[in-house]
């Protein structure tokens, strides 16, 4: 019975973290918080690295996934605009993933179509860059997509959306920073995710 | 007696003496004892009020779960199904919904909130108003979401306002389900389409834009959702090929309902020279309706059928998912390609007759925006062989929901139709277009042509591309934006579980005479194995005992079926790895 309870303990703090109205802090992050330097909240802490959770964004995880995959990703889940949510991603992937070797792997086939196209008549992607990121050399891109809703069906319905990639190499696998908006938001939103970007720690 | 008979006699007595032992400590072995009752009544209490981390913690206890399938199946398989509907519903609520993904949320919703299912019998259904109060306590969302689920379970206010005028039918609403209410919100949306189809003569765009942002089209069911894109579609290759006609030209078009211009345009642009005009025509090709040569009569329709069903096993012979399924027919299952109506999909499995259906539309609007009659193309085995290429694509995904169905017949278990099939489906179809636009340049020539006029075409390139960019997330969109009306393994699971021990219960309390009228005359094991979720749910009171057993029987083994799914999808993973280090263009990215 203690099991059980103990149990029931420990997935209740998980739930808090994960379902909680958007600012809230995982308890186990809590228990435990990696501080940062720009604020005294609380980081919320994934696999090999720290963040900031925007107030007001929600929190998204597929543990299972992560666990199975070794892609540990965190969504973040904003203000809605034109039908659609603005999203932050932040993920990890190992070494061993399941999708991608490397991460210039990733950058290819996430700054291209899959025939290596850099317009189509649903997609269009900018340039591959480097950069800095918190003081560690990134590679950026962005691109937009015409994106079908049902594509099983003939259905036409679509939502133009604007995403934006920052790719940081890590001692063994690599980060991927992903920004997600509709068109007609995706400025209105970019300082939340530049502000995101200062308070992302590989650990 | 000699010794022998002694040395028999005394294995004999050694072995009943085991066997009674074991007899003896297989009884003790299936009660309970006292902690793990106290357990059992934990778990049931946390369950009952729908408490989802009592759910999970009971979920994933798997030891104390197989130990309770042994002493009281039963039980084991009615709490199973209400803690794993309840794990679904928080995992569907917890999803990042989009606001215009309102209409998905109220479908996805109304699959699990209804009538005997097992959320409702935890306190949640069937009329969906206890939700909000179960969000309320157990869950805390953002001000947004709840909004969002106040409309998709279409809350009284939000679709009729506040008025005392309207308040006298919200009794009558309240105890609708959100599939009755979003019948009744899509049959009015329906009729206000088809009045406007049927009638309205305006293309322009503030008529368009007013179109878009009505409410009322938000409720079309979704063959109501095709007509009203298909509509948009209409009015704006209408509204752009008027542009180019001269004043006599446009007279003639002028007070027609939308299908009539769109005929008259047809005829107007035929066969144009210049660039511009070719797309153009295009454009209105794919969105007119068929004139009478470019359709297919019935003995054109068989033979094209046929046709098409020769080229395109040779289409995809040679890919690594094309390969796979010849293996599988090479293997004595029969392929059998219809072209017939698909409401509102491009192709289709059915189980029920063993065939592949091609969507007709899409193959007429192929023939009208290459210019071709059903006569010439028929004629013509080179226009046959582009035909299959174009449909090729989403022959893979069918042929593969096939070998799905081929596969639970063959381990013998009840197979659900689930959102792993279309992972599958579509993940089979990605690498297969992949692996084809890297090797056949007449493929791609093809697609590349397609894709500037036709939805059919520009999906296959995105299914394509979503892929490409990373399996996993391609899993998560499958699941959450393409096929969020289809139950994941686990909900379609836990709602048949859930019947099925009810169905159990209800027979310990039926007299003889009733349990032999069903074992006289109910549903055969043979007839059950083909039900779909719903059939089956909904009609359990009428299968025989020994059919309820074996379907209750394989779903409680649930790893014979993600360990499918798992597998299936590590394939399709990996060959897209081959892929890409096979053929794929080297990378020119450099690292840091």
């Amino acid at each position: 019975m203690l099991k059980l309870l103990l149990s029931f303990f420990l997935l209740s703090g998980c739930s808090y973290a994960e379902d909680n109205a958007p600012a809230a802090q995982p308890k186990a992050a809590a228990a435990k918080p990696a501080q940062s330097a720009a604020a005294k909240d609380p980081a919320y802490v994934m696999e090999r690295f720290t963040c900031l959770v925007p107030a007001g964004w929600e929190i998204s995880r597929d543990k299972a996934s992560e666990a199975k995959n070794k892609i540990y990703e965190l969504g973040l889940i904003g203000p809605r605009a034109e039908n659609a949510p603005v999203m932050i991603y932040a993920a990890y992937y190992a070494k061993d993933n399941r999708d991608f070797k490397t991460y210039p792997e990733f950058v290819t086939r996430n700054s291209k179509d899959a025939i290596g196209r850099t317009e189509t008549p649903t997609r269009k992607y900018s340039a591959v860059t480097e950069t800095t990121l918190g003081g560690k050399k990134a590679l950026a891109f962005e691109r937009e997509v015409k994106e079908f809703l049902h594509p099983e069906s003939t259905s036409e319905e679509s939502v133009q959306v604007r995403e934006k990639f920052y790719v940081l190499p890590a001692k063994e696998g690599f980060f991927v920073l992903h920004y997600y908006a509709p068109v007609s938001a995706f400025n209105k939103h970019l300082p939340v995710f530049k502000k995101f970007l200062s308070t992302f720690k590989p650990l | 007696m000699n010794a022998a008979a002694v040395k028999t006699r005394a294995g004999k007595g050694l072995l009943i003496a085991a066997l009674l032992c074991f007899a003896a400590f297989s009884a003790g072995a299936q009660e309970l004892n006292k902690a793990e009752t106290d357990k059992l009544n934990a778990y049931e209490t946390a369950i009952s009020s729908a408490d989802p981390l009592g759910a999970k913690a009971f979920l994933a206890d798997t030891d104390f779960t197989d130990r309770l399938k042994l002493a009281a199946p039963e039980k084991a398989a009615a709490l199973k199904a209400k803690a794993q509907a309840l794990n679904d519903l928080e995992t569907l609520l917890d999803k990042p919904w989009r606001d215009n993904e309102e209409m998905a949320l109220s479908r996805a919703l109304s699959l699990r909130i209804d009538f005997n299912k097992p959320l409702e019998k935890i306190g949640i259904g069937p009329a969906p108003g206890n939700l909000l109060p179960w969000m309320a306590k157990y869950k805390k969302y953002s001000a947004h979401k709840e909004e969002l689920v106040n409309k998709a379970i279409r809350q009284f206010e939000v679709i009729f306002g506040t008025s005392p005028a309207a308040a006298a039918n919200k009794p009558s609403w309240e105890v609708m389900t959100i599939r009755e209410r979003n019948v009744f919100l899509a049959e009015k949306a329906n009729r206000t389409l088809e009045g406007l189809i049927g009638s309205e003569t305006s293309t322009d765009k503030a008529y368009r834009d007013k179109l878009k942002t009505a409410e009322i089209f938000k409720y079309l069911d979704p063959s109501g959702q095709g007509r009203y894109q298909r509509y948009l579609s209409q009015l704006a290759a209408a509204d752009a090929a008027k542009a180019k006609l001269s004043p006599s030209q446009l007279d003639k078009i002028k007070d027609q309902p939308i299908e009539q211009q769109m005929y008259l345009l047809g005829g107007l642009f035929d066969k144009s020279k210049t660039r511009g005009a070719v797309n153009l025509e295009r454009k209105v090709d794919a969105s007119r309706q068929s004139k009478p040569g470019e359709t297919l009569s019935f003995q054109n329709n068989q033979l094209l059928a046929g046709m098409l069903q020769t080229s395109m096993v040779g289409e995809v012979k040679g890919t690594l998912a094309g390969d796979k399924i010849i293996k599988f027919y090479n293997s004595g299952a029969k392929l059998n390609v219809a072209i017939e109506s698909c409401q509102g999909c491009y192709a289709k499995y059915e189980p029920s007759s063993g065939k592949i259906i091609l969507d007709s539309e899409m193959i007429q609007q192929y023939m009208r925006v290459n210019n071709l009659t059903a006569e010439a193309l028929l004629k013509d085995k080179a226009q046959v062989a582009a035909l299959a290429k174009y449909a090729s694509p989403i022959f893979v995904e069918e042929a593969t929901h096939q070998m799905q169905h081929a596969w639970a017949d063959k381990a013998n278990v009840y197979k659900p139709y689930v959102q792993e099939d279309e992972i599958e489906g579509n993940s089979m179809q990605a690498l297969y277009t992949t692996e084809k636009m890297r090797k056949d340049p007449k493929f791609k020539d093809l697609f590349l042509k397609m894709e500037k006029s036709t939805v059919y075409a520009q999906k296959r390139m995105e299914t394509m591309d979503r892929f490409n960019e990373g399996p996993v997330k391609f899993d998560k969109m499958i699941r959450q934006v393409y096929y969020y009306g289809t139950p994941s393994f686990d909900a379609a699971s836990s709602q048949i579980l859930s019947a099925i021990s009810a169905e159990l219960e209800r027979r310990k309390t039926l007299d003889a005479a009733a349990l032999t009228e069903i074992e006289k005359s109910g549903v055969e094991l043979k007839d059950a194995m083909g039900m779909t979720v719903q059939e089956l749910s909904g009609s359990a009171a009428d299968i025989k005992t020994a059919a309820l057993k074996k379907i209750q029987d394989d779903l409680l083994h649930a790893s014979v079926y993600t360990g499918h799914y798992e597998s299936a999808s590590d394939w399709t993973g990996s060959m897209l790895g081959a892929v890409q280090t096979s053929q794929g263009p080297k990378s020119k990215v450099g690292a840091l």
